[in-house]
């Protein structure tokens, strides 16, 4: 049986967001074994930008806005930490890439949609502002996350040792603060403002599986709802897997057809931005 | 409020200066008088135009005249460290790991180390016949019976199975690192006493329940649920990785200590420093202060089988390739403290007439840093790194205390 892979889903991609796959460096991604599930969320990501253009969302990559950064593209937006529970543990083990750098992009969305005034976040493994604003503490990386809110012009900015941030939302500061840069078990934060917790709006979470147990995917589905306070919850699987509170889109990964592939992405898009009330 | 609550609350640098200010005001907390103390007595030193401690300036001495009187050694440890290292811990492994042994003192080693250990010894049986060993070790639920009974019974099974199911138990529902024993935050029980313990029923009760809200919110529901992850492959993996890390850890497996324990034992005895009838290991710190000191362990006195006399001192450890300097460092200050006692206010030999040896366990192809067996030479320490070489050092010895 014909079997999807990684350069398979990297055409497809190309075929949704011709630009996203052109601005930036991709280095070995697409060619990793399908099962480690990386080419298949940014494949389900390219769908979700695409299906948005086909409403009326304009979109940008913030990224392509910082020139040398490109290759930071496919990194998590996640905060560089130490591992404190294991000994010697770096954060960034096989990373040659300044820590600067590192801590800059973490904090920079892959994606801007915005639609008149609104602004619409997309987060890839982790949204660094969340954990900020709700002073919560979690290790979960969600794989794709909606996020209401703004970030102004020039944030965020490095100001060595420092980098700071600011999110707004309807053009009003939420948030702002200062991290310093540099390799930590914990979160390094400077100063925030304000000090007390602040609810980040998040208007949805994807989870993509290629191959989890049930166990698993509805473990942390379950334990997204609870950290991010929604109800905003997809499951996008290459296995068939369903949960219930879910928008469940199944993905059939025998295929080697470039366009059924992209066919079925796209409808797994529109019903995620339909339960995610981004269609309107 | 009571300066620790504040440091746990600040979780910025701007709050945690805060918190530090308001603790290190006045003389209410131990803090503000920790830091006062040490204000005053910085300050009371600075008015006295920063007079030099006597003390330091002794070891200055001491360190100097050690690097002026002991530069033969130094050349002798160079030249040798050249040659290699025995290798005895990753032979170790190697045979642990499943390799044929075929060195009589290895095997008596590893003997001592599986008596000491015996997790290693049925971590291996268990993976060589994973599926059997779960199916005759890992006992089914009963019919109804609930996921918090069930794990605390798992937990109390016993020994050897409770050697692999409680190191099931603490890492099957975590996808990142594994907690220290000392965050599940229960009185009495720590890394050391984990897996092997019968802890209270008290005790037992608040991990059996951690572990179970952790299997639930991991998605783990049901004790029929539990009994598939003990029972499967993942669990094998579990086994197999608690296996590797424990066979590295330096605190688990030291064989090279033994192993030369019984290469020499033929024709030396190893004995403690008691038994050998010498002052106890304590360095020479101990008459800085009033606050004890422990003695060093992992030492012992090497004596001749037949008169019975102390020929050397001895610690031998495996020296990591990556970790080299940094022991080095580490048993530098050993070996000085050690090897010398404040008396009368000089530094004399604590052992006269009794070398300190250092025995490198290191692979064979490791050329360790210059600087640092300069660092242990130039302490006190005489290192070796082949056993031939020690053995004959030490029948020279032995001999001549006999004439």
């Amino acid at each position: 049986m014909a079997q999807t892979t990684g350069p398979l889903l990297l055409q497809v991609s190309r075929q949704l967001v011709p630009d996203m796959l052109a601005l930036f460096e991709w280095g070995s991604l697409w060619n990793r074994p399908l099962d480690q599930g990386v080419a298949f969320e940014w494949t389900t990501t390219a769908a979700l930008i695409s299906e948005a253009a086909k409403v009326g969302w304009n979109y940008s990559f913030p990224l392509a806005g910082r020139p040398g950064l490109g290759w930071a593209f496919p990194l998590r937006n996640e905060v560089p930490h130490h591992n404190s529970a294991q000994a010697g543990h770096s954060g960034r083990p096989r990373s040659e890439m300044p820590l600067r750098d590192l801590f800059l992009q973490s904090l920079i969305p892959k994606a801007l949609l915005f639609k008149g005034n609104r602004t619409v976040l997309l987060f890839r493994e982790g949204c660094p502002y969340h954990k900020l604003l709700t002073k919560k503490n979690y290790e979960d990386r969600p794989d794709i996350l909606f996020v209401d809110a703004e970030i102004p012009n020039g944030f965020p900015r490095v100001c060595d040792p420092y980098i700071d941030y600011q999110i707004d939302r309807n053009g009003v500061q939420l948030a702002f603060g200062r991290l310093r840069i540099k390799n930590s078990p914990s979160l390094p934060i400077v100063s925030r403002r304000p000090t007390t917790p602040v609810e980040l709006e998040v208007l949805g979470v994807v989870e993509c599986s290629v191959n989890k147990s049930i166990q698993v995917a509805s473990g942390q589905v379950e334990k997204y709802s609870d950290i991010f306070q929604t109800n905003h919850l997809a499951l996008v699987t290459g296995n068939g897997l369903e949960l219930p509170h879910c928008c469940n889109c199944k993905i059939n990964l025998n295929l080697d057809s470039v366009a059924l592939l992209e066919e079925q992405f796209r409808v797994a898009a529109q019903s995620i931005l339909t339960a995610f009330g981004l269609l309107e | 409020m009571r300066p620790h609550i504040a440091f746990v609350k600040a979780d910025t640098e701007e709050d945690q200066y805060a918190a530090l200010e308001q603790a290190t005001r006045g003389t209410s907390s131990i803090l503000a008088r920790a830091v006062g103390c040490m204000v005053s007595a910085l300050k009371s030193w600075q008015e006295k135009g920063c007079p030099q401690n006597p003390l330091a300036n002794k070891q200055s001495d001491l360190l100097q005249k050690l690097r002026d009187t002991r530069t033969a050694e130094l050349r002798e440890a160079l030249r040798s460290a050249g040659s290699g290292g025995e290798g005895i811990k990753t032979e170790a492994l190697r045979i642990i790991k499943g390799g044929a042994a075929t060195n009589p003192f290895m095997v008596t080693t590893l003997e001592r180390i599986f008596s000491d250990k015996p997790f290693l010894q049925c971590a291996i049986k268990a993976l060589e016949k994973w599926q059997h060993w779960a199916a005759s070790n890992v006992p089914c639920p009963n019919s109804g019976e609930s996921l918090s009974t069930y794990v605390l019974r798992l937990w109390n099974l016993p020994r050897p199975a409770r050697l692999l199911v409680r190191r099931i138990l603490v890492r099957a529902h975590q996808t990142e690192g594994v907690k220290y024993a000392q965050d599940f935050d229960i009185k009495g029980v720590t890394e050391r006493n984990l897996y092997l313990k019968d802890f209270s029923a008290a005790q037992d009760s608040s991990l059996a329940s951690g572990f179970e809200s952790k299997f639930r919110s991991a998605g783990i529901k049901t004790a029929s649920r539990l009994h598939e992850i003990l029972t499967s492959a993942e669990a094998k993996g579990i086994i197999r990785a608690s296996l590797t890390l424990e066979c590295k850890n330096g605190t688990t497996i030291r064989p090279s200590f033994i192993y030369v324990e019984e290469a020499l034992k033929g024709d030396f005895e190893f004995k403690s420093f008691d038994k050998a009838g010498l002052r106890k290991a304590i360095g020479y710190q101990s008459s800085f202060g009033d606050g004890g000191v422990a003695s060093y362990e992992n030492l012992k006195v090497i004596c001749d089988r037949r008169t019975s006399k102390p020929l050397a001192i001895i610690k031998a450890k495996y020296f990591r390739k990556q970790e080299f300097p940094r022991r080095a460092k580490e048993e530098a200050y050993v070996g000085l403290t050690l090897k010398y006692s404040l008396s009368g206010g000089r530094f004399v030999e604590s052992y006269p007439g009794i070398p300190l040896i250092m025995f490198v366990d290191m692979d064979k192809t490791l050329k360790p840093p210059p600087f640092a067996v300069t660092r242990l030479v130039m302490v006190g320490w005489d290192v070796y790194f082949s056993l031939d070489s020690l053995k004959k050092f030490l029948k020279t010895r032995a001999a001549a205390q006999v004439r």
